[in-house]
C-alpha cells in the first residue's frame, strides 16, 4: 500500500484573457501516496477546488503535469487511455446541486457502472444494493429521487456514486461543509470507515481546519494559488512555520470558552490581493505581520521535506519561517 | 445581572401554508440584559433565526406570531402603534444578516445608504450628514472612508461589505444588535476581524448583542450566555462556561461530541443519529427523544420545559430534559467504553 499514487508538478490553471490572466493555480506541486489522505486547505479563492477540478479534467491545465501511478494523465487523451474515471473520482460540496433531480438514487449510483463498466441492469441492481449498504443507506430507497433525501443522505448518495467504479483515489471537495454539525459527523465517520475498508486515498479539500486535522495524514496550506506550507498534520498543526498558517490556525474559533479567551489571535489586515495581478515577491507580503524588504522583491520557493513528520522541518515557502 | 433590555415570554411562531402548518417556534423564553452578549446556537430549522425575525417584526403575513410578552426597554412590541414600532425596530434594535448583499442596495453607493439611516434616525442634514457618514465607515475600520462612501457594494470585498453593513446598522446607535450568522459566509481570518470589530463596538457603546450561529466555537469565544435551540424550543440555557463545562441536555452533549477539534485529537466523532423532527405536527413528546440514547418512558409522554440544572446554587443553568446531568453523564461514559457505534441505517 505504499508508493506514489498521484504526482502533481508545476500545475498552472488560468482563467480569463491571455493578456490579463487570472492565475487561479500557480506552479503547484505535491504528491500523494497510496492509502494516504492529504488535506488541501486555504480560504476562498486560493485555488484549492480548481486544483481538484484540474486533476479530473474539469478545468483546463495551462502548464504542468499530472501523473497517476507513474503514467501521465495531463491531457484528455491520456486520461481516457489510463481509464482515469475508474481510478479517480470526485465528491462535490453541494449535495443539492451535484445530483440530477430527475434521476433516482438507483440511476445516480449506477450511472458510472452503466457507462464505464457496461454492466447489465440486473448486475447493477446487485451493485447498487451493495453500495447503498456500504454508505449506510437503506437499499429500499433506491427508487427515490434526490429531493426525497435529507442533505446528509444526499451526500451519501454522492459518495456511493463516486465509489461505484471502485476507485483508488477520491477527491473530496468540501464534502461536509453544507451539512449541519450533527450530520457532518455522520458523514466524516463514514468517510473514515470507507477509507479503512477499501484502502482509499483522499485528496480532501476543506476550509475547516478541524475537519482536516481529524481526517487527514498530511496537510497542504494554499494561499493565492500556491502551497505555502505542507507536511504531516501533526507537524503543521503543532508547529506551523508560515506566518499565514499561523494566522489561519489562530483564527479558528475553539469550542471551549477558557481556551478561546487564552487564544492569541494573529489578526491579519485586509484581504488577499487579486490573483489577476502579476505576482512580484511573496503573495502574502501585503498582509504579512513579519514582512521584510526581501519579501516584496523575491518570491520564496517551497523548501523542506513535504512528508516530514517531525515538527519544524516540514516544507514551507517563506524567507523567514518560524 | 444588570437591567433587562429585552424580555421574550412564551413566543410562538407558526407558518400557515395552503395545506400545511409549520410550528417553527414553540414557546421560547429569554432575556437580554443591557450590554450583554447572548449566543443562540442551533442547526438549520431549529427556529433560531425565526425567533429573532419575530422580535424584529420582519416575518411575512403567513407567519402567526403570538407571545405572552415581548418587551423592549419598557415598551411592549406586540401592542405599540406601528409608528412607535418603527422607532424601536430599526433604530433601537438593529439586525445584520449572513449575506450583506441582502441588506445592501446594489444600485446605491454605500454613502447614500448609510446617510439614509443617519437622516432618518438621527435627523442629520447637509455637511453634518456627510461628515457622520464618513465617520460611520471609519468606525468599522474601513480604510480611506472618504473614497469608499462614493463606491457601490460590488466594489467591496466580502469582509468589507459586512463591515459596511455593520456601519449602516449601527449608525442609528441601537441598544440591541441582532447578528444572524454574521460571519458564516466569511473566511476564518476575516471572521476573526469582524468578531473583534463587534466586540470593540460593543465595549464602546455598551450595546447588547444577540449572536445567532451554528458554530459552537464562535459562541465560546464571544457570548456571555448561551441558549441552545432544537425543534423550535430553547433546550438549554446557561452562562457560556457552565454550558461548555457541564452540558446538561443530551442534544448539547451530542453536538459537542460530534465536532472535530483543532486543539486536540478525537478518536472517533460521536455523530447524533437521525434527523430533527417534522414540525408540521404538534409534538407531545420530547422532540429529541427519537435521537436520544438516554430516553425514558416519560420522554415519550410529556415534553419537558426548561428545568433547573444548575450545579451551583444561584447560577442560571436550565435544560429541557427529564434526566439529571449526572445520570446522562454516567450512561454516556458507559456507552463510550463499549465499542464505537456506527450510525444505524435510515
Amino acid at each position: 500500500m505504499s508508493g506514489k499514487l498521484l504526482q502533481v508538478d508545476g500545475l498552472q490553471v488560468r482563467f480569463g484573457s491571455a493578456k490579463r490572466p487570472l492565475r487561479a493555480v500557480d506552479s503547484l506541486s505535491f504528491d500523494l501516496q497510496h492509502g494516504e489522505s492529504l488535506g488541501l486547505v486555504g480560504e476562498s479563492g486560493c485555488g484549492k477546488s480548481t486544483t481538484a477540478r484540474a486533476i479530473v479534467g474539469l478545468a483546463k491545465i495551462h502548464a504542468g503535469s499530472i501523473t497517476l501511478e507513474g503514467r501521465s494523465v495531463t491531457t484528455a487523451k491520456e486520461r481516457a487511455r489510463e481509464r482515469m474515471p475508474q481510478r479517480v473520482q470526485m465528491v462535490f460540496q453541494d449535495p443539492y446541486g451535484s445530483l440530477n433531480p430527475r434521476m433516482t438514487a438507483f440511476d445516480l449510483v449506477t450511472e458510472p457502472l452503466r457507462i464505464a463498466a457496461k454492466l447489465a441492469k440486473h448486475e447493477r441492481r446487485i451493485e447498487a444494493t451493495r453500495l447503498m449498504l456500504q454508505v449506510g443507506l437503506d437499499p429500499r430507497f433506491l427508487n427515490r429521487y434526490p429531493h426525497e433525501f435529507s442533505g446528509g443522505q444526499r451526500q451519501r448518495i454522492g459518495i456511493a456514486r463516486a465509489l461505484a467504479l471502485d476507485p483508488k483515489l477520491v477527491l473530496l471537495d468540501e464534502p461536509v461543509s453544507a451539512l449541519d454539525v450533527s450530520i457532518q459527523a455522520q458523514v466524516l465517520n463514514l468517510l473514515a470507515r470507507l477509507r479503512e475498508e477499501r484502502g482509499l486515498s483522499y485528496l480532501f479539500i476543506a476550509h475547516d481546519l478541524a475537519v482536516v486535522r481529524h481526517l487527514c495524514d498530511r496537510v497542504a496550506v494554499m494561499y493565492l494559488g500556491r502551497i505555502v506550507e505542507v507536511g504531516a498534520k501533526r507537524a503543521v498543526f503543532a508547529a506551523p512555520r508560515h506566518p499565514y498558517t499561523r494566522a489561519l490556525l489562530s483564527a479558528v474559533p475553539i469550542p471551549d470558552p477558557r481556551q478561546a479567551r487564552a487564544q492569541r489571535r494573529v489578526l491579519l489586515s485586509g484581504d488577499p490581493p487579486s490573483p489577476d495581478r502579476e505576482p512580484i515577491g511573496c503573495a502574502f507580503a501585503t498582509r504579512c505581520p513579519k514582512v521584510q524588504e526581501r519579501c516584496r522583491r523575491e518570491q520564496p520557493s517551497l523548501d523542506g521535506d513535504a512528508s516530514a513528520t517531525a515538527t519544524g522541518s516540514h516544507a514551507v515557502s517563506c524567507f523567514y519561517p518560524d | 445581572m444588570s437591567e433587562t433590555l429585552l424580555r421574550v415570554k412564551n413566543l410562538h411562531v407558526r407558518f400557515e401554508g395552503q395545506d400545511a402548518v409549520v410550528h417553527a417556534v414553540r414557546g421560547v423564553d429569554f432575556e437580554v440584559a443591557r450590554g450583554e452578549t447572548l449566543g443562540i446556537v442551533g442547526e438549520s430549522g431549529s427556529g433560531k433565526s425565526v425567533t429573532q425575525m419575530a422580535v424584529m417584526g420582519l416575518l411575512g403575513p403567513n407567519a402567526v406570531v403570538t407571545a405572552e410578552g415581548l418587551d423592549f426597554d419598557g415598551h411592549d412590541l406586540l401592542t405599540t402603534s406601528a409608528s412607535a414600532q418603527r422607532r424601536l425596530r430599526g433604530r433601537r434594535i438593529a439586525m445584520i444578516f449572513q449575506d450583506p448583499m441582502t441588506s445592501l442596495n446594489p444600485f446605491l453607493t454605500l454613502g447614500t445608504q448609510i446617510a439614509e439611516v443617519l437622516r432618518l434616525h438621527r435627523g442629520l442634514r447637509g455637511r453634518a450628514l456627510r461628515r457622520a457618514t464618513i465617520e460611520a465607515l471609519a468606525e468599522v475600520q474601513i480604510p480611506r472612508p472618504e473614497l469608499r462612501v462614493e463606491q457601490y457594494p460590488h466594489e467591496f470585498s466580502g469582509g468589507m461589505r459586512q463591515r459596511a453593513m455593520i456601519a449602516m446598522m449601527i449608525a442609528g446607535r441601537p441598544d440591541l444588535l441582532i447578528a444572524d450568522e454574521p460571519t458564516t459566509a466569511l473566511d476564518v481570518t476575516v471572521q476573526a476581524q469582524i468578531l473583534e470589530l463587534l466586540r470593540e463596538l460593543q465595549r464602546e457603546r455598551s450595546m447588547s448583542i444577540i449572536l445567532i450561529t451554528h458554530d459552537l466555537g464562535v459562541v465560546a469565544g464571544f457570548a456571555e450566555r448561551v441558549a441552545v435551540m432544537y425543534a423550535g424550543r430553547i433546550v438549554e440555557a446557561s452562562a457560556t462556561e457552565a454550558l461548555f463545562d457541564a452540558p446538561a441536555h443530551p442534544y448539547t452533549r451530542g453536538l459537542l461530541a460530534s465536532i472535530p477539534r483543532l486543539d486536540r485529537d478525537v478518536e472517533s466523532l460521536r455523530a447524533i443519529p437521525g434527523a430533527p423532527p417534522d414540525l408540521s405536527a404538534l409534538l407531545r413528546e420530547c422532540p429529541f427523544r427519537p435521537r436520544c440514547a438516554f430516553a425514558v418512558k416519560r420522554c415519550a409522554e410529556e415534553e419537558p420545559g426548561l428545568l433547573d440544572r444548575a450545579l451551583r446554587p444561584g447560577t442560571e443553568h436550565r435544560a429541557a430534559c427529564w434526566r439529571e446531568v449526572h445520570e446522562v453523564a454516567a450512561l454516556e461514559a458507559a456507552a463510550a467504553a463499549a465499542a464505537p457505534r456506527e450510525e444505524p441505517l435510515r
